[in-house]
């Protein structure tokens, strides 16, 4: 078997890793059953001869190699009581075997294998051809071009492609793991400050220059440290901890901390898919902003912008000078871009599309019983909420606030958009499947049972007693997207509610997703109905863009000191007992103090016909995992 | 007959400058402003003044009124149309591709709509007051009644849960793939050239009972001629003229209404495109779109005058 | 013979006058089942419309039953519930309301605007005539639909705006009716009369020339009655006319067409009947009335 090694420090050791992980990963993957959530997870790793466990229990001291997921609180416990689980990858409460194991120890900090190269993708996928025009059913289409400014599925579904990242989550094991992109390897200094990313040499963009240091430096400034007029979408991420860029030479780039990130949260940080890297002179070209740019920009991704007609298709194609040699296998991707759920799950059910994600719960139930078709559900830590303008009177009343936050029906609420969207309901910082900070499931059953009488007399109580006795009049309700089934479905719905509870008289405006975005940046709304998702399951990463003063998705503009008191601990806490009683902490502030009313947390649905091969997200994995491709394959003839 | 041509044309010009009036005024006037159009009363009100400034510059409306409407009549004669205030199409990528199929959708529902109103609008005149006159009329009226966007809304619905069949995605053009191509525009064509069907043959039925009482027609009949002969040769050359007429004034409802139908069908034409402008509020693609519809509808009227005077020279010399 | 008093003059005045009236609608209804037929079903839903808290069974927009959604038609909810629980029957029974309003008040509005612009026109002539007739064909050069599209988008979506929009697009067309029926009536001899006794041009248009428009006013006022509920349906459909949570047959379809994918055939077909039945009716009942009204347009469109 040849796989390829990188420069690393301690390349042995590296090797073993990657053989140890390819041969759990082939013996399950090539052969892996349609999966269901019952087995999925476990089809990449579980041998198919008897000594599968066996199999397992060694595969697990690979960093690629992971263990069943199990979402049961127990789960959740164990996690917490051996904090060493944590350092794997991020699907934290996917690694649930009841027994802690060892593995997660073996994360390397230092040493890194490449396991994304045509060698070893032949070695898991025997039967991988070449060819093929993968048809892809999704979202709307953008509202500009610029990743790093909007955190929307609708530029990430279909761009996220054309870019490398420093480094990846790995896509044949459901991203479970975090390797190498474009960057070698990583070096974190003792301390955690300073970390260290030597560059691939001889990486292509697209328009033919060779990628540099520099180009690195200049995109992730725009991350950390963008221009005036530029919104970097997940700027919070990185600032608590105060970094700085330094390209060390050409082909080295490095990042300091004042504060010393920990160490998972900041390999998380470097895997996301929503930061390209571009051409330097590109960007100046420019001014760094790439909303209009951003649709033919070059970049170093395994495909390359080809074609696209508004609300018809976007079209990206095979990069063949793309640096990892083989790689992508798909001549072409073409999405387009339908508008709700029903709509993706019709056309990928008549077969007009092989790919399709976000479909409804109907289809999913439908596509489970057929061989045609593999579906899958994805975490993505996106909520439906409606948020309140604090910047204005009434909503500035903690009273107020919360008064509507026990006046909605937020049950009913999630029974209401189940049709459309697949979820379930919960509340803010602690429900969240897979994820080590969640409440155990007993106790979130507990908190879901809502005794409605009791919470609309207590909603009226404290209207009265903030002065609102007799109601609001004349209030915007802004509603995202106005053909939007589930949001115009929310939006009547809370219309109703706040009328006849509470006396709050609302005028529904429905306005464009484009429009949406724009009208919350200028706080132009009283309360507003909509979604908006994480950029990866952390609580440093969602609860400080959420709730936290200054949030890059705080669109209530909450702010609570004691609330981002806790928050700057869980950020730097590295010990994860400490850390989960933070977060539940936290979580008991936003209870109290509601910044918005959430009715729904997503889980994403996709499917595909069982000819299109190479999607590894088994269960749990975040859903921006599937928007490379460039591991996807399709047999001959497939979807024709 | 060139003469009368010629002075028709000339006659649209007119029209056609008109519409642009009406169009620019109603975009610009109405409203009060264009931001009003684009965030609604509520929203305008909350804008800051550097946004209101940014976005009304950006849309060249910082300028006097008189040379806003110059601007636009120069981008209509050089062809630009303008570019969309979100995306980065202009309109005239957004006609080049979409427009063919809701051109096509148009004339398959016009063919559609004289291969059944037609036929069965002569027949229910030759057989008057028989079974097959009473079902005729009554299904002409029905289908005048039946909302189009509604019966494509079950038709589609229908083919979903039966067959799980939906139309291929996307744009296809008929040079390109013509069963794909066919596939996307039944549907529409069908729904809208059955609602004008139902036009075509109560006209097509009521010319011809008018026409059959004339005095060439009792001569015809008295030389012996088969009745069927009397119709075909005689009665329909006249009768023949208000449907044609009619056809022209229903281009007016069928460019309108194909607007519902595409939404209902999914179909990515210019209506669909027009629709998707009003919920994004972008207001230059609706004001050319707009004039789009409006260009097509008086060049319509001029070719079926032309064609009219063309059947019938007694028009040319009115 | 008893002695006749005034009262008795009256009542056998009034009873002459019913029974006239009574034998008319009879005469009517034997020569003309199907107008009579339709012209019955628009009073039903007329009633229907004007009752519609007491003919529906529960508030089309303030009750919703959340355990209770999209449940199918059964005794509870007559037509099933929609998509947050609310009853798809008094919704549609609202919906009847709202879509028998816009029409009335635009078709009048509209058509009465037409109609005093036709006279004025025919009857005056000259430059307004010319003018006038230039300007209606611009507003003709736009489909229908897309120009109570953009007049709708210019006022802002609502129940008024909606009629505005709506009786703007039929004022052409009454126009371009009323003023070839002023032409033609403007050359009797009465209407010389008139003009020789020194009438005014004003008294002339509503004496004599108006009472002669009533008759196919009345014929064009019922036909557009049907296309009009056509048109507003259409966008609510389209989402560009009433707005939720205001239940209207339009913007009630709008919304299911979008929905789940095992769609819930009682949210698209009711909506979809009550506007297929109502025009149905106008439309029937608009022929029928033409015929009785204008013998000489009897068989045709």
């Amino acid at each position: 078997m040849a796989f390829r090694c990188n420069v690393s420090p301690i390349p042995v050791i590296g090797a073993m890793l990657a053989v140890v992980m390819l041969v759990a990963v082939a013996c399950g993957g090539a052969e892996a059953p349609a999966p269901t959530p019952a087995d999925s997870g476990a089809s990449q790793t579980t041998a198919s001869n008897a000594t599968g466990t066996q199999a397992q229990q060694t595969a697990s001291s690979a960093p690629a190699a992971q263990s069943e997921q199990a979402t049961s609180a127990p789960a959740a416990q164990s996690e917490r009581a051996t904090p060493a689980v944590q350092q794997v990858g991020r699907q934290q409460a996917q690694s649930a075997d009841a027994t802690p194991t060892p593995e997660a120890a073996a994360l390397p900090t230092e040493v890194v294998a490449d396991p994304i190269t045509l060698e070893n993708l032949t070695v898991v996928y025997p039967d991988l051809v070449y060819g093929g025009i993968l048809r892809r059913g999704g979202y709307y289409d953008p509202a500009h071009f610029d990743l790093l400014q909007v955190s929307s599925v609708t530029n990430s579904f279909k761009q996220m492609m054309l870019y490398n990242n420093i480094l990846r989550y790995n896509p044949i094991d459901a991203g479970k793991t975090i390797i190498p992109d474009l960057a070698t390897s990583w070096e974190v200094s003792e301390d955690g400050s300073t970390w260290t990313f030597p560059i691939r040499e001889e990486v292509n963009f697209h328009d033919g220059t060779i990628l540099t240091a520099d180009d690195v430096a200049a995109s992730w400034s725009r991350v950390i440290d963008p221009p005036a007029g530029v919104v970097s979408a997940r700027r919070g991420l990185y600032t608590p901890f105060g970094p700085t860029i330094e390209v060390i030479d050409p082909l080295t780039v490095a990042f300091n901390f004042e504060t010393p990130p920990p160490l998972k949260y900041g390999l998380n940080a470097f895997a996301l898919e929503w930061h390209g890297v571009f051409p330097k002179a590109y960007l100046e070209e420019h001014s760094y902003d790439l909303k209009v740019a951003g649709q033919n920009a070059p970049s170093t991704g395994a495909f390359r912008y080809l074609e696209h007609q508004q609300g018809e298709v976007w079209k990206n194609e095979k990069f063949p000078d793309y640096w990892n040699k083989g790689l992508p296998f798909l001549d072409e991707v073409w999405t387009y871009p339908l508008e709700n759920s029903t709509n993706r799950s019709a056309a990928l059910l008549a077969g007009n599309v092989d790919y399709a994600q976000t479909i409804d719960p109907a289809a999913y139930d439908r596509m489970q019983d057929d061989p045609k078709f593999v579906v899958e559900p994805f975490s993505s830590y996106s909520f439906g909420g409606i948020w309140f303008n604090t910047d204005r009177e009434p909503w500035a009343d903690v009273r107020v606030r919360k008064a509507m936050w026990l006046a909605f029906d937020r049950l009913s609420a999630h029974e209401v958009v189940s049709e459309w969207l697949y979820g379930y309901p919960g509340g803010m910082g602690w429900t969240l499947p897979e994820q080590a900070y969640q409440l155990p499931q007993a106790e979130i059953d507990d908190r879901l049972v809502f005794d409605r009488d009791a919470s609309i007399a207590e909603a009226k109580r404290l209207m009265v007693e903030a002065g609102y006795a007799d109601g609001i009049k004349n209030v915007d309700l802004l509603q995202r997207q106005p053909d939007s089934p589930w949001y115009s479905a929310i939006a009547q719905m809370a219309e109703l509610q706040y009328r006849s509870i509470l006396g709050i008289e609302s005028t529904i405006r429905p306005v464009p997703s484009a429009v949406w975005f724009e009208e919350l940046a200028n706080r132009n709304f009283d309360i507003t109905v909509g979604a908006i998702a994480s950029p990866f399951i952390d609580p440093s990463a969602y609860m400080n863009s959420f709730y936290r003063c200054g949030g890059g998705e705080n669109h209530s503009n909450y702010c609570n000191e004691e609330f981002d008191a806790v928050m700057a601990k869980v950020d730097t806490e590295p010990d994860l007992e400490k850390r989960y009683e933070l977060v539940q902490q936290a979580a008991s502030i936003l209870d109290d103090d509601p910044p918005l009313v959430e009715w729904w947390y997503n889980r994403t649905l996709a499917g595909w016909l069982e000819c299109v091969h190479g999607i590894e997200g088994k269960h749990g994995a975040l859903v921006h995992n599937l928007d490379r491709m460039d591991t996807v394959w399709m047999d001959e003839g497939c979807g024709q | 007959m060139q003469k009368y041509i010629l002075r028709r044309v000339l006659l649209a010009i007119p029209a056609i400058i008109g519409l642009t009036i009406i169009i620019f005024l109603v975009m610009r006037i109405l409203p009060g402003d264009v931001l009003t159009v684009m965030f609604g009363e509520e929203g305008t009100l909350q804008l800051s003044e550097e946004d209101r400034a940014r976005i009304i510059a950006s849309l060249g409306l910082d300028k006097p009124i008189y040379l806003q409407y110059v601007d636009w009549l120069k981008d209509i004669v050089t062809l630009k149309l303008g570019q969309s205030f979100w995306r980065s199409d202009t309109v005239m990528d957004l006609i080049i591709n979409r427009g063919p199929i809701t051109l096509e959708i148009a004339v398959f529902s016009v063919i559609l709509s004289w291969l059944i109103g037609l036929p069965v609008g002569i027949l229910a005149a030759m057989k008057r007051n028989t079974p097959f006159d009473y079902a005729g009329r009554f299904f002409s009226i029905l289908f005048l009644a039946i909302p189009n966007f509604w019966l494509g809304t079950l038709i589609v619905l229908t083919l979903v849960l039966t067959l799980e069949w939906k139309a291929p995605l996307g744009v296809i053009n008929l040079w390109e793939d013509p069963w794909a191509n066919l596939q996307i525009i039944w549907g529409p064509a069908l729904v809208l050239g059955i609602g004008q069907a139902a036009y075509i043959c109560r006209m097509a039925r009521s010319a011809l009972l008018e026409t059959i009482h004339e005095d060439y027609i009792r001569t015809a009949r008295a030389k012996g001629l088969a009745e069927r002969l009397v119709i075909l040769r005689h009665a329909l050359r006249n009768a023949i003229m208000p449907v044609i007429t009619l056809s022209g004034v229903l281009l007016g409802f069928l460019i309108g209404g194909s607007v519902a139908v595409e939404q209902a069908f999914g179909v990515p034409g210019l209506g669909r495109t027009l629709v998707a402008a009003f919920f994004e509020r972008d207001y230059v693609v609706i004001q050319n779109l707009v004039l789009i519809y409006g260009l097509v509808f008086v060049l319509t009227n001029l070719l079926v005058d032309i064609s009219y005077a063309w059947i019938d020279p007694r028009i040319r010399y009115s | 013979m008893a002695q006749v008093t005034a009262t008795d003059v009256i009542v056998q005045d009034a009873e002459r006058r019913t029974r006239s009236w009574v034998w008319a609608i009879l005469n009517f209804s034997q020569r003309n089942p199907v107008g009579a037929l339709s012209g019955l079903a628009i009073l039903a839903i007329v009633f229907v419309a004007v009752f519609a808290p007491y003919v529906a069974t529960h508030h089309p927009t303030e009750y919703a039953d959340f355990s209770a959604l999209r449940e199918a038609p059964g005794s509870a909810h007559w037509m099933g519930t929609d998509d947050i629980g609310r009853d798809l029957y008094s919704r549609v029974v609202h919906g009847a309301r709202i879509s028998l309003f816009v029409a009335l008040v635009a078709v009048l509005v509209g058509d009465l605007i037409g109609a005093a612009w036709g006279v004025a026109s025919g009857y005056i002539g000259g430059r307004l005539d010319i003018y006038s007739q230039r300007f209606l064909e611009l507003l003709m050069s736009f489909p229908t639909l897309i120009l109570a599209m953009i007049l709708v988008l210019a006022m802002g979506a609502g129940v008024w705006t909606v009629i505005v929009a709506i009786s703007i697009t039929r004022i052409p067309l009454s126009v371009r009716v009323i003023r070839s029926v002023t032409l033609s009536v403007k050359e009797n001899a009465y209407v010389d009369a008139a003009q020789a006794i020194g009438a005014s041009s004003g008294r002339v248009m509503v004496r004599h020339i108006a009472p002669q428009c009533v008759a196919p006013w009345l014929v064009l006022a019922t036909a557009h009655l049907g296309s009009v509920i056509i048109l507003e349906a259409s966008l609510g459909f389209l989402g560009v006319g009433v707005p939720m949570p205001t239940a209207t047959w339009g913007n009630m379809l709008g919304g299911p067409v979008a929905a789940g994918l095992i769609p819930r055939w009682w949210m698209v077909v009711f909506p979809g009947l009550a506007i297929t039945v109502t025009v149905l009716a106008f439309n029937l009942f608009g022929d029928s009335i033409r015929d009785a009204l204008d013998p000489k347009l009897r068989g045709r469109t």
